[in-house]
């Protein structure tokens, strides 16, 4: 009776709700202010030592003087990356996620207390170093960039689908290694392109300068495409 | 590594549906590629409801199916637990759609959700 009693006053209640439900609402919030401001976000994915610092590096000697750039720089405990982005005079903000393994949107709203985005066209998020967590966080970006590097292994973009799918450009990085190691860059995309046939692919190497005026070209284009 | 924050997460979305009565189960639905360990998140989900209407409440896990969709003629392929989640993938993506279209995606497998909550 009393077991009965108990069941009748229980509510079921439907709630259907993705878990990044959360998340999205504070990203289309962060969308809304970047549009406000025109400001072109890019979300930096790699795994840790693909280059994801050294391509900011590159790209802001190429487009530093012509575009007013600021990094965001997720990191677990350390301001090393950030201390090698402010070398270059640009703003970086950092953001310690401690034991955290990826980005997300609260973090990049504490952060804009940091910044005004106001002044900047172009705003690199460079999130944590992982292939797996960061990809279904969306931070109210234009697009995400993922970088492979040779010595990383061709195979990445079938060990990790979803980021090479969540992805909008991929960069191979250090293709100035090609012969010196066992994995290519054909086959490398040839694998990230039976994964996402549409992916941007800038085959370059930070190091040796080689492939990243593509790269620079392009990201040059997209921003005065919304800048207008 | 990440699961306290999709266990807030899964909290947060409960308590905004919920304003008023005591939660006496939760269910909720996880992707294989949601990267999300279950084991852990019952753990955080004991921790960070106490104190809070969610309290005692028992969390019911299910499997969300895995689905690769064609953009083109919409045909779907669900995973079977024979093969491993990331394979099923690559192999589905990479080999394209029947119809010829390679544009494919995952309609379902990467998410997690909150289906329902009984309460009191």
């Amino acid at each position: 009776m009393l077991l009965r009693c108990y069941q009748l006053i229980m509510k079921k209640i439907k709630i259907n709700k993705s878990i990044y439900n959360t998340n999205d609402q504070i990203a289309k919030k962060l969308k809304e202010y970047f549009t406000q401001t025109s400001t072109y976000v890019v979300n930096l994915l790699a795994s840790p030592g693909a280059g994801k610092t050294s391509l900011l590096e590159s790209t802001i000697e190429k487009l530093g003087n012509k575009v007013k750039i600021t990094v965001i720089e997720g990191d677990p405990y350390t301001s090393i990356d950030s201390e090698r982005i402010k070398a270059k005079d640009i703003l970086s903000v950092q953001i310690n996620t401690k034991s955290g393994c990826h980005l997300e949107g609260n973090m990049i709203q504490k952060a804009l207390d940091e910044l005004d985005c106001n002044d900047v066209d172009l705003l690199f998020i460079e999130n944590v170093g992982n292939l797996l967590c960061p990809a279904p966080w969306d931070l109210g970006e234009d697009i995400k960039v993922v970088i492979a590097s040779l010595p990383e292994g061709d195979d990445k973009p079938l060990k990790y689908p979803e980021i090479f799918l969540a992805s909008d450009v991929l960069i191979v990085n250090k293709i100035d290694l090609e012969g010196f190691i066992d994995s290519s860059s054909d086959t490398l995309i040839k694998n990230a392109k039976s994964i996402k046939p549409y992916l941007d692919i800038f085959p370059l190497s930070c190091r040796s300068g080689k492939g990243i005026d593509n790269w620079t070209n392009w990201l040059e284009s997209k921003i005065n495409v919304t800048s207008d | 590594m990440h699961e306290m924050a999709y266990t807030q997460s899964i909290i947060e979305t409960v308590l905004e549906k919920n304003q008023s009565s005591r939660v006496k189960s939760v269910t909720i639905e996880v992707g294989p590629l949601s990267g999300i360990v279950e084991e852990s998140v019952k753990v955080y989900f004991d921790y960070l409801t106490k104190g809070t209407r969610l309290e005692k409440a028992k969390l019911i896990i299910r499997d969300a199916p895995l689905i690769v969709k064609c953009k083109s003629c919409k045909k779907e392929s669900k995973w079977k637990s024979s093969t491993q989640p990331r394979i099923f993938v690559a192999q589905r993506l990479a080999g394209g759609c029947s119809c010829n279209n390679p544009d494919l995606y995952i309609k379902s497998g990467i998410d997690s959700r909150v289906l329902e909550i009984t309460s009191i």
